[in-house]
């Protein structure tokens, strides 16, 4: 059966509090989990404040405040600091986003808690095991398929409307926020292809220039790949960039209908 | 030790070339649903009573036979399909998952036999 409690080493205990050494007027509560693999130790989540007067205006600034002031053992992903490279989602007061561009003053409650991504196995503290996922990824073959011979000096040509069917699918930077907020993939994540892949999967159906369409259709046709999606639209919801997987699901499911003749 | 790789395990058993039979019948069986549980609906709060020659004598107008006969078949069938669904969202263990849609299935058959069964004996009496 599907696991529904969490296992007895998994359930999180009450870590350590870290208070201001010195007076602030706008000070901030941050909840972090906190997890080595390094010693036996159940999950935890430590408490920090962070001065707000003395500190950028986004969740990641106070993370890496707190990596640089007060503990530097906590690990976490980032690198572009400005939503493109999708290295620092994780789970901020119950929803699925990127660190780098949720505002402190804007996630609600006087504390913040952060995790990280739902359902996947941690590597440490905020630090999610993506390997399946960008398996999964690969297995979709993320990249233009072509048989016919391209003219040395010639590209390959589409025309703007073709072009503009890749808006709102070409954006997605791969966080793994809508595929780890999604219940089907939760259960049934090993199978399930997840609505980042799947919109990923629709963004080369979508391409003019792609050559592959059939072949990526039988890849795809299959109770669990692509039919596990029950629009549940937890990923639409969460999507840090605002697209709509839950769309592009549909759209590759009228394009299976459309292929079965109706 | 398992040292297969990661693209190996994302791959799985490739495509099973099927499922869109299941997503479509399921939609089908649910728009059938709509308008015959509304008709039926509508039709027994209608009634004076619930007693069964009431029932009976309604169910011997063709047109409500029909109507009812076509509503317990689709939800016989998408509550077949749905609890399918279910089982596979939730049961891991393969011998068990089989069992239980083996007798959701056998379920929906004798669920419908028996529909139409009551429904044409009392059509034809």
């Amino acid at each position: 059966m599907a696991e529904f409690s969490l296992p007895k080493n998994s359930k999180i205990k009450k870590g350590t509090h870290f208070p201001l050494s010195e007076k602030a007027d706008d000070v901030s509560t941050f909840k972090v989990y906190r997890w080595s693999p390094d010693d036996d130790e159940n999950p935890r989540t430590d408490t920090y404040e962070v001065n707000l007067d003395d500190c950028g205006p986004m969740v990641l600034d106070a993370l890496i405040k707190i990596k640089d002031e007060v503990d530097s053992t906590l690990t976490f992903r980032r690198s572009c600091r400005e939503g493109i490279c999708g290295s620092c989602a994780m789970n901020i007061n119950g929803t699925n986003t990127l660190a780098c561009t949720t505002s402190i003053k804007e996630v609600k409650g006087q504390e913040v808690s952060v995790y990280p991504l739902p359902h996947m196995e941690v590597v440490k503290d905020l630090v999610p095991d993506l390997s399946h996922f960008y398996a999964q990824y690969a297995s979709i073959k993320p990249w233009l398929q072509t048989d016919s011979v391209p003219l040395p000096d010639k590209e390959r040509l589409q025309s703007i409307e073709d072009r503009e069917k890749l808006d709102g699918l070409y954006e997605c930077i791969l966080c793994a926020c809508c595929t780890t907020s999604c219940p089907s993939y939760w259960w049934n994540g090993d199978r399930y292809l997840g609505p980042a892949v799947l919109l990923q999967s629709y963004r080369w159906l979508a391409d003019s220039r792609d050559e592959h369409t059939g072949e990526r259709l039988n890849d795809l046709e299959d109770p669990f790949k692509l039919y596990r999606c029950h629009t549940i639209m937890n990923c639409t919801s969460t999507c840090p960039k605002g697209l709509n997987p839950g769309k592009a699901i549909g759209e590759i499911k009228k394009m299976i209908a459309e292929r079965h003749a109706l | 030790m398992n040292y297969q790789t990661d693209l190996a395990k994302a791959k799985g058993h490739g495509s099973a070339h099927s499922g869109f039979s299941h997503w479509w019948l399921q939609r089908m069986s649910a728009v059938l649903l709509l308008p015959t549980g509304v008709y039926v609906l509508w039709q027994f709060l209608a009634m004076d009573n619930l007693a069964a020659m009431t029932v009976s004598q309604w169910l011997q107008e063709p047109v409500n036979a029909g109507i009812l006969l076509v509503f317990t078949l689709s939800a016989s069938y998408h509550g077949a399909l749905g609890l399918q669904v279910v089982i596979e969202d939730y049961v891991k263990n393969k011998s068990t998952l089989l069992v239980l849609r083996t007798l959701v299935y056998g379920a929906m058959i004798g669920l419908i036999y028996f529909s139409c069964f009551a429904v044409f004996k009392l059509l034809f009496g």
